[in-house]
């Protein structure tokens, strides 16, 4: 295991890259240029398909919204890299996760959470990146029953019918249970087949906001024919005959 | 290669109906003869709603040992950047639009399988109602591709990203009642009673709702809940 700070620790579990932040005392630590770093050297390796933030915060302190503009740009620079992120990322929430770490978690493209953790979401606001990114998570036939819970501070139960949840954790080794989800989601897959998916919908977060369906459906098409083209030239290569579909 | 597929009018709603046993595979003539129906007859036709069906499954999806063979006969590298493509692929994609992009309803009656490119054309429609044995999802990445008829943006849309992309990930099939709890399909109804029900809720939408919108669908369905329950 790799210690970046006091609270955040890094560390490799066969194809899967663990970044464990542990009650945050300085919320800086979630978006540091350091931290970025860290992972973005981790995922060059080409055994890493999958990375999975653990976020634990059992203190409720309040944080300070009046954001200083070193950490506004940190943010931007964390969004920019889960946009470009090829593989995918899961965050596991225990605890409280409500204003920076809802965001953080917010970023990651699939969400489980222990049944004890509480998630506060703000005040509905249109054009704000929360309830825009809230749109993309839950999509179209769940976002009106999520915005029941704007303003709220919402058990995980009632949450998990909305699809901003994939899982809740029910045993007292939840890591383990999300280990578990993760190997489901990326056994037997190569790192390129993995990419290519999360490249298209990496596409959907870049332009849903423009409705341009062609475009993202343009990038979807592109990946499917690189990855035949790629598994064909590998399996002939090696074998003599293509992949069986 | 005639009548993988037909399409009939009966009063005011189209039947397009996948008629290809045992499951409908959708083989390269299927998908050109899909093209060919959609660009000279269905939009053609004065129908103010469609209803998609297989019959014994709606579809096991794409062959895709025809589809890569299309792929690689298409695809032009140079190095390792892709230059070009399949246009086969793009045009069928666009004709599994048109069904999105109308503004009379188009629904989906699900029995049986329907999986890989069958999903895909039953997120074009409107509205999905599901036989409960209906069999659902994009099992694509099991066997090393990934949906490319448009399935990733459309499920992850409909359902939302983040369980969107655990479904495209994992490949996992989903029983009619867990595609409901995530909102893939709209109503899970007894598989015998699927084609009527669906052919009952487009008679209503098109008797009562003349400024149709496909982004009420759900609202759709409740009326028409609504009213059995008045006429019983």
């Amino acid at each position: 295991m790799n210690q970046i700070s006091n609270n955040l620790f890094i560390e490799q579990k066969n194809n899967i890259c663990i970044v464990r932040f542990n009650n945050l005392e300085n919320v800086e630590d979630l978006f540091s240029k350091k931290t970025i770093q860290e992972i973005e050297n981790l995922c060059k390796d080409q055994n890493i398909i999958l990375l999975l933030f653990i976020l634990e915060n059992k203190k409720d302190i309040p944080i300070n919204n009046q954001l200083s503009e070193n950490l506004i740009e940190q943010k931007e620079s964390l969004k920019n890299f889960f946009y470009k992120m090829t593989i995918p990322s899961v965050v596991l929430i225990d605890g409280i996760c409500k204003d920076i770490y809802l965001e953080f978690a917010l970023l990651c493209d699939m969400r489980l959470c222990s049944s004890s953790s509480k998630i506060v979401f703000p005040e509905y606001k249109s054009n704000n990146f929360i309830d825009e990114r809230l749109f993309t998570l839950c999509g179209q036939r769940k976002f009106e029953l999520m915005k029941k819970y704007f303003g709220k501070d919402t058990s995980i139960t009632d949450l998990s019918e909305t699809n901003f949840i994939n899982l809740v954790l029910n045993s007292e080794n939840y890591l383990n249970e999300a280990l578990e989800f993760c190997n489901k989601i990326i056994i037997n897959r190569t790192r390129l087949r993995v990419e290519t998916i999360t490249k298209c919908l990496n596409a959907y977060k870049d332009y849903y906001n423009y409705s341009n369906d062609i475009i993202m459906m343009e990038e979807e098409v592109k990946q499917f024919c690189w990855l035949v083209y790629k598994d064909f030239h590998k399996n002939s290569n090696q074998d003599g005959e293509v992949l069986n579909g | 290669m005639d009548n993988i597929i037909l399409f009939e009018e009966r009063g005011q709603i189209g039947h397009l109906i996948l008629n290809d046993p045992p499951a409908n595979k959708m083989t390269k003539d299927f998908f050109v003869e899909f093209h060919s129906l959609v660009r000279e007859k269905i939009i053609k036709s004065s129908v103010k709603g469609i209803i998609i069906y297989g019959n014994r499954h709606y579809s096991s999806g794409a062959d895709f040992g025809q589809i890569r063979d299309i792929v690689m006969a298409s695809t032009t590298v140079d190095n390792d950047e892709i230059i070009s493509y399949s246009s086969f692929l793009i045009t069928t994609r666009n004709s599994l639009n048109f069904f999105s992009s109308l503004s009379i309803p188009v629904v989906s009656a699900i029995r049986g399988f329907c999986i890989g490119s069958g999903l895909e054309l039953a997120l074009y429609s409107h509205i999905r109602i599901c036989g409960t044995n209906g069999m659902i999802g994009l099992p694509e990445s099991t066997f090393g591709y990934l949906p490319g008829l448009g399935g990733t943006y459309k499920l992850a849309s409909l359902i939302g990203y983040g369980k969107g992309s655990e479904l495209i990930l994992s490949g996992e099939i989903l029983t009619a009642e867990d595609a409901y709890k995530y909102g893939i399909v709209d109503k899970v109804i007894h598989k015998n009673h699927v084609i009527t029900y669906a052919e009952q809720l487009l008679n209503l939408i098109i008797k009562n709702e003349p400024n149709y919108s496909k982004k009420d669908a759900l609202s759709y369905i409740t009326k028409y809940e609504n009213s059995i329950i008045l006429d019983s």
